[in-house]
């Protein structure tokens, strides 16, 4: 026990001086709580110069491409990629706890992504014709499988693989307007998407209804 | 196991607000601690957690958003006993992570639950603290469970009260003045510095009488007279205004460990009075007289109950009504200088009291708050607040240092956050 001469009050505490008026302290020190460690870890500064790293690439690109512009415009693509890079990590960090919530989204942000890279690539069609049915094939196989072999309860997974079979389902968009060059992927893509999209709703239906419930409720 | 994930539950009328306004410098989690007389074993404690959390189902739901609403959702996640690592009262949900929204903790001799308010109020918290310590001692000593005046596995813990009591009443809105605010440098960090002393309750509960008062409106005096004299000039040109949660299962009968409170404001302007405690406590004392009320009462969250009955609002989506209710709550924070709550007597069976020392309850709020609670003869103040100054802790607790010569200050401030 401490005491303090000013304010005449016992302190409990492993402190030098007294929290009420800061005078000095004098007896036993004792800790009633712990010494708590700075909340920022290593790793936040981490990702602070990672992300002054990919700040002055961008701009140093952009810098460099206008005081030679006889090499062409390019420094767009520095900015994409550095966009698309921070957008993919952000999403595995935030939702590394919840595996399938975050392939969904990753999912989503390749499908997205490499669309905007074909456009600024002149255009070769590879997005729709490889890129996004493939993902989404691959995505709804490997959530029924993690789903399974994690034995995840179907509250937490069931869900997703719904919302990726729905997106696996617009390549069928790019096939009636007549977009695609190569049609084998995107239409085995919609294929897999629809019979996913029947077998959940036949098989888990029941948890699927509570899931739009909960999900929806006003 | 499928049964347990597809159970759901909206939030509590009271709860509504806080996922749309938590915050890292208001993270609307509370801390409950037992101090009991030995250092505490961990794996006791957790197999005392483990069966406690059977007996409070609603403690194992976790947050989840919805296209509308927030909403809680059964999960079988269980809670893990760790020694206090984080700092007082840091953030429990997370949104884009599956957690249990309380944890527990301890350090020495003392337990420590802390819980996100959206699941439960200090009545509920302080059930199961006190089960936790009654499991954990009677495995440590082969004391008898007893009965703690409550029912548990009762299909009416998990009750939303205020939907039970909400009736409408009619009764103009009430008109609250801009109360004068804190100001100051913060701790950094967001973390929320903790004051707390300890006293005998007997003396103070004589002063409080000596004056006809209740020990909270004596209590509530005590701090509107801190934090008025030490204001300066200009800020005390508003009311000193504290923000009060009154306990409603004293009004309306109710076995729900939830949310079931409401607030009443109790102001003092020191521009207008003569700012002495005689005439602060006589304020405060017909203050009380009026509000507490079960019509009064009921008008209060009858309030909060329409807006949830308000179609437009019920289909405005979350993201959005998110802004909305955060903006709501910044303003309403402008309506109150400080907070007092008094989480009152906290009864174990007799056998049990030899083991513990003591029990305190504490708040993270960004506004100064003082909790109490009461545990044998002992009475716990505990001053929470995001500011460095410590003037009106100081000044409180040479108050009450004054009634009882025995009070003890005890507090997370390191020497260097000074
Ligand atoms: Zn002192």
């Amino acid at each position: 026990m401490k005491h303090c001469d000013t304010c005449g009050i016992q302190v409990r505490t492993s402190r030098q001086t007294c929290p009420l008026c800061q005078s000095a302290l004098k007896g036993e020190s004792e800790a009633v709580f712990p010494k708590i460690k700075s909340l920022y870890s290593q790793y936040t500064f981490f990702f602070k110069l990672l992300f002054i790293a990919t700040a002055a690439g961008v701009i140093a690109s952009v810098a460099v491409n206008l005081m030679i512009p006889q090499s062409g415009l390019w420094c767009h693509f520095v900015v994409i990629g550095a966009v698309c890079f921070w957008v993919l990590l952000i999403t595995a960090i935030r939702r590394r706890t919840n595996i399938p919530r975050g392939i969904l989204n990753q999912v989503f942000w390749i499908c997205i992504f490499s669309g905007i890279w074909d456009a600024v690539t002149l255009w070769h069609g590879w997005s729709i014709d490889f890129v996004i049915p493939c993902t989404c094939m691959a995505a709804i196989i490997t959530l029924g499988v993690i789903g399974k072999v994690l034995r995840l309860p179907p509250g937490d997974y069931i869900g997703c693989i719904l919302a990726d079979a729905l997106l696996g389902v617009t390549p069928l968009i790019f096939y009636l307007a007549n977009l695609l060059h190569f049609i084998y992927l995107s239409l085995s893509c919609v294929a897999v998407s629809l019979i996913a999209i029947i077998a959940l709703l036949i098989l888990e239906g029941d948890q699927i209804r509570t899931d739009l419930a909960r999900r929806f409720h006003v | 196991m499928k049964q347990v994930k597809n159970r759901w539950k909206k939030l509590d009328n009271a709860a509504k607000i806080f996922p749309s306004s938590s915050t890292l410098a208001d993270t609307h989690v509370f801390r409950f601690s037992c101090e009991l007389n030995s250092p505490v074993n961990p794996k006791l404690l957790q197999q005392a957690l483990d069966e406690t959390a059977k007996a409070f189902p609603i403690f194992g739901y976790v947050l989840r958003r919805g296209v509308f609403w927030y909403y809680l959702e059964a999960s079988n996640l269980k809670p893990t006993v760790s020694q206090e690592h984080k700092p007082l009262c840091a953030p429990l949900y997370r949104p884009t992570t599956r957690t249990l929204l309380y944890e527990v903790s301890y350090f020495g001799a003392t337990v420590n639950l802390e819980v996100y308010h959206v699941i439960s109020d200090g009545t509920g918290a302080m059930h199961f603290l006190r089960t936790l310590i009654m499991k954990y001692l009677s495995l440590r000593d082969g004391l008898p469970e007893e009965n703690l005046g409550y029912e548990t596995a009762h299909s009416g813990m998990a009750d939303d009260s205020f939907r039970r009591y909400s009736r409408r009443i009619p009764m103009k809105r009430r008109h609250l003045p801009r109360a004068a605010l804190l100001r100051g440098s913060k701790l950094s960090e967001n973390r929320t510095g903790l004051i707390r002393g300890t006293l005998r309750i007997s003396p103070l509960l004589a002063a409080a009488h000596e004056h006809n008062a209740t020990l909270t409106a004596y209590l509530s005096a005590c701090l509107l007279s801190a934090i008025g004299e030490e204001m300066s000039v200009r800020a005390r040109k508003r009311p000193v205004i504290l923000n009060i949660p009154v306990n409603l299962r004293n009004y309306f009968p109710s076995d729900s460990v939830r949310n079931f409170f409401t607030p009443i404001y109790v102001g003092y302007d020191f521009s207008r009075g003569d700012g002495s405690f005689a005439d602060i406590l006589a304020t405060v004392k017909e203050t009380f007289a009026r509000e507490l009320d079960r019509d009064r009462l009921t008008a209060h969250f009858n309030s909060l109950t329409a807006f949830e009955d308000n179609i437009i609002a019920r289909i405005t989506p979350l993201p959005i009504k998110d802004l909305v209710l955060r903006s709501a709550y910044t303003l309403s924070n402008k309506e109150y200088t400080a907070t007092l709550s008094n989480v009152g007597i906290v009864q174990m069976p007799q056998a049990y009291l030899p083991h513990i020392r003591a029990f305190h309850v504490c708040n993270a709020t960004n506004k100064m708050q003082l909790c109490v609670c009461s545990f044998g003869e002992h009475i716990s103040l505990s001053v929470t607040s995001p500011y460095l100054d410590t003037n009106i802790q100081r000044r409180l607790f040479r108050h009450l240092h004054e009634l009882d010569r025995s009070l003890l200050i005890e507090t997370n401030l390191l020497d260097d956050d000074a």
